[in-house]
């Protein structure tokens, strides 16, 4: 589904992102974990097209999509949750959600299936985004996303700023993707969760992947240690 | 003798809200100022006066037929010019729209010479009958700009509003990199708002061509009067860009009662002003963007 | 990482330099009075080209309405010049005065961004035209002569004005040349091409933006009240006319934005352009247009800066160089 290789972000001279290749399959649910800086939301921005890449490709479904505009990876089915939401706050959550349409992909996603599956919006229907709580703009964000009836859905720090108990919301709604065949590559810093939700945990450390391994095969520890860079040399290896 | 001085402003001000609407849409869409706003004004204005001659229409008819000029104009813009000055920066897009007003300036005064023309010998009755109402005189033909300013800004308004178009275009305008992650072309939207802007300049140099006299250098004052009615409406608002059209044609006509020669010398005093207000006292809180939205929400609250 | 300045002194260009200036001081003695004329005005739109640069190519600074300083120099040197001063000093006096003017100017102006600097400017420069209208001396759009210069023999007055106008251009750019040299010159280039250093110079960019600022609005003055003394006289439209900024434009833009040598060599070339193509009448300023504008398109660093980056040459070094660049510094930042 999608295919990442040998990719190189940069800002100015600073290499964000350094000889990144990850595969994703039809189905897969991916984690994404590093800390802060390591390059996650870089990666994933160059990946919807919303950073120029250096060096490196990416392909979204056999089709090479490296130079390809944001908007026509949408299209594609390959959608964004930006980090912090970006929702356009001048706008009421209805609007965000319709403007998720623009693609016109067709599917089983419709503006009330997103008042369905995110029930704490419907009474939001016609506020401003900007004057929402976070959890709700998280919804607005995913819904918005959804909207496009996308193939893989990218997530970008699902539960940032968010109460555990909302947090829970969100992944239950999310899960409710998984049975739909919907491909999911996230970004969670709670180890525990993203373990028991996806099936495979890669890691990123200062612009480089640093562990790739489905979640059966590695533990809570191997993954720290990936991600303080600990035994860096070790999981170079591995990877 | 006062009122009469204040209808004939509010009038005139219709039609400084019409040539700044284009302007403001463009420069809320695309973060750009046109500098050659007020010259592709005066070349859609030299566009209906050669076809309405040309044909014997009537100036209303030929407006019509050069709307897609204007909108394909427009496009050119974008994609020719806009799109890449844009990437280089912010001066870019200044610098080259100077050029291009130059040139326009040029090319029509090579065209058409140094003479003044105007669209209203074309008009016939209209464009000397008056309404009579409680004894003072009011032109039929202010009164037609003033209804289309009206008009023009409302139906932008209503589609910025409404349609997924208009959706689109706010999304763009509000942060056009998660516009693209939505699925929206910033690139198609900028072309499409850029021919939008341009009819309403078409629109706006007729009304000009109606009502006065133009030519191939009046682009650089309509510029001006069009960037100093956007920026006392408080930049980002199209209602506030209406009164702001007013409130500089009621400036100008009050200077004009103080002095001979103060009749620009006021609007651009009263530019100042407002200028002065949004740099010092808080961002647009002289702005009628700001005092409209506080009514807003106060007739909300009760 | 460092920025530094560029120590890459070419002593041939310093003496070229030299001989150049030795010889237009002695120029006058064998010249025709043709070609001195002629010299003043490319001394003129030198300065004008060179402190348009210093606002838009190093200042990051557009603006349209310079023709306010030009205007403002000639009018107030007319002013200075009616009260019976000798009118070389009034020239320089009148650049000092609207320098010092376009001090509370900067504090309000400063505030606009881009296009709206731009524009405002322009508006800035219509005010200043009507206002100068008012006045009763200027007799509205009729305009007044520089009577004063009658007092000198059409000799002599050729040779002050030739003079006056080499010294100006000679110190100012001389003044540049330091000022870009200078820790806040060097910062401000830095600002301009984008370095990520820049910021770790510890220059306030916005006061050396307003110091620029009045540095071109001087220069501008200074130039508008040397070509009145070389036209002789003042008609409130003509140096008003936002014409004057465009011709700037054309020169920086055509020469190279933000090069020292771009300004002067833009001002070259508009010289023999105009001196060739001006009977052209209109399709000489449709060409001035559609040339700037393809510049700053395709070309945005001009002549001088195509030849800069295509042959590694630099005459007058006033640019900088970054040092210790280790991708560790970057990381940090």
């Amino acid at each position: 589904m999608l295919s990442v290789r040998n990719l190189d972000v940069r800002y100015g001279q600073f290499r964000a992102v350094q000889d990144v290749s990850m595969e994703i399959a039809q189905g897969d649910i991916v984690s994404l974990i590093g800390a802060n800086g390591a390059g996650k939301s870089t990666l994933l921005r160059a990946i919807a097209g919303a950073l120029p890449v250096y060096s490196g490709s990416v392909s979204f479904k056999q089709q090479d999509v490296t130079q390809t505009p944001s908007s026509t990876r949408v299209k594609q089915g390959l959608s964004l949750v930006p980090e912090g939401r970006r929702l356009f706050a001048d706008m009421t959550v209805e609007e965000n959600l319709l403007l998720g349409t623009t693609v016109k992909r067709s599917g089983d996603w419709n503006i009330d299936r997103i008042f369905e599956t995110f029930p704490n919006l419907v009474k939001r229907r016609h506020s401003k985004t900007g004057h929402l709580s976070g959890g709700e703009q998280q919804a607005t964000a995913i819904g918005r996303a959804l909207m496009s009836n996308p193939d893989l859905l990218i997530l970008d720090e699902v539960s940032l700023g968010l109460s555990p108990l909302v947090v829970d919301q969100v992944y239950a709604s999310i899960n409710s993707l998984k049975g739909a065949g919907t491909t999911i590559l996230l970004v969670e810093q709670d180890l525990g969760r993203a373990i028991s939700f996806s099936q495979r945990a890669i890691c990123m450390l200062e612009g480089k992947v640093v562990l790739d391994k489905p979640t059966c095969d590695t533990n809570k520890e191997e993954i720290t240690q990936a991600y303080f860079g600990l035994h860096q040399s070790n999981n170079q290896e591995a990877s | 003798m006062i009122i009469n001085s204040l209808v004939q402003a509010i009038l005139l001000g219709g039609y400084y809200a019409l040539i700044a609407c284009g302007l403001a849409f463009m420069f809320q869409v695309m973060r750009i100022i046109n500098l050659a706003h007020g010259s592709l004004a005066i070349l859609s204005a030299y566009l209906v006066w050669e076809i309405t001659d040309a044909l014997a229409l009537s100036p209303f008819i030929s407006v019509l037929m050069i709307l897609p000029i204007m909108a394909i104009i427009g496009l050119l813009l974008q994609r020719v010019i806009l799109e890449r000055t844009t990437k280089g920066g912010e001066l870019l897009p200044v610098l080259t729209t100077f050029g291009l007003a130059i040139v326009i300036d040029n090319l029509l005064f090579q065209q058409f010479g140094a003479n003044t023309r105007s669209l209203s010998p074309y008009l016939g009755d209209l464009s000397w009958e008056s309404y009579e109402i409680f004894d003072l005189w009011i032109g039929k033909l202010p009164v037609i700009v003033l209804i289309t300013a009206i008009a023009m800004i409302g139906g932008l308004d209503l589609i910025l509003r409404f349609t997924h178009l208009g959706r689109q275009i706010r999304a763009t305008a509000f942060d056009p990199d998660t516009a693209g992650l939505v699925g929206i072309d910033a690139r198609k939207i900028a072309g499409i708002s850029a021919a939008i802007a341009m009819m309403t300049v078409a629109i706006s140099g007729t009304a000009l061509g109606l009502r006065g006299t133009f030519d191939a250098y009046s682009g650089g004052p309509q510029l001006l009067f069009a960037f100093e009615a956007t920026i006392i409406g408080g930049v980002g608002s199209l209602w506030g860009v209406f009164m702001g059209g007013i409130i500089l044609a009621i400036a100008q006509s009050i200077g004009a009662l103080i002095h001979p020669q103060g009749f620009l010398l006021g609007g651009h005093l009263m530019f100042l002003i407002f200028l002065f207000a949004r740099i010092y006292f808080h961002r647009d809180v002289f702005s009628l963007k700001h005092w409209l939205s506080k009514f807003n929400k106060e007739e909300n609250v009760v | 990482m460092n920025i530094k300045r560029s120590n890459a002194y070419s002593q041939v260009t310093l003496s070229i330099i030299i001989a150049l200036f030795i010889a237009l001081i002695i120029l006058p003695s064998f010249a025709s009075n043709d070609v001195m004329e002629r010299l003043t005005v490319l001394f003129i739109y030198i300065i004008m080209a060179a402190m348009w640069n210093t606002l838009a190519g190093f200042g990051g600074l557009v603006s349209i309405g310079q023709q306010l300083f030009l205007g403002l120099g000639a009018y107030t040197t007319i002013r200075i010049t009616d009260m019976g001063i000798s009118p070389f000093i009034a020239i320089v006096l009148a650049a000092c005065l609207v320098g010092l003017l376009s001090w509370p100017i900067s504090t309000f102006m400063l505030r606009l961004k881009a296009g709206e600097f731009a524009i405002g400017m322009w508006v800035l420069a219509s005010i200043g035209h009507l206002l100068v209208n008012l006045d009763p001396l200027i007799q509205g759009e009729t305009g007044i002569s520089l009577i004063a210069l009658n007092q000198y023999s059409i000799e002599s007055r050729r040779l002050f004005i030739y003079l006056a106008a080499l010294l100006s251009m000679s110190a100012l750019l001389l003044g540049l040349f330091y000022v870009l040299r200078s820790r806040a010159g060097i910062a401000m280039q830095a600002i301009r091409d984008n370095e990520e250093a820049a910021d770790s110079i510890g220059v306030d960019p916005e006061r050396v933006k307003k110091w620029f600022f009045i540095f071109a609005a001087f220069g501008t003055a200074l130039a508008g009240a040397l070509w009145l003394a070389q036209a002789s006289s003042f008609q409130p439209k003509t140096y008003f006319s936002v014409q004057w900024t465009a011709y700037m434009i054309f020169m920086v833009l055509v020469g190279g934005l933000g090069r020292f040598e771009g300004a002067i060599l833009g001002a070259l070339l508009f010289f023999a352009v105009e001196t060739w193509f001006a009977t052209a009448g209109v399709w000489y300023l449709v060409g001035l247009g559609a040339v700037a504008m393809l510049c700053s398109l395709f070309l945005p660093k001009g002549i001088w800066g195509a030849i800069e980056s295509k042959l590694g040459i630099t005459l007058v070094p006033v640019g900088y160089q970054v040092t210790g660049l280790t991708t560790d510094t970057l990381k940090n930042k």
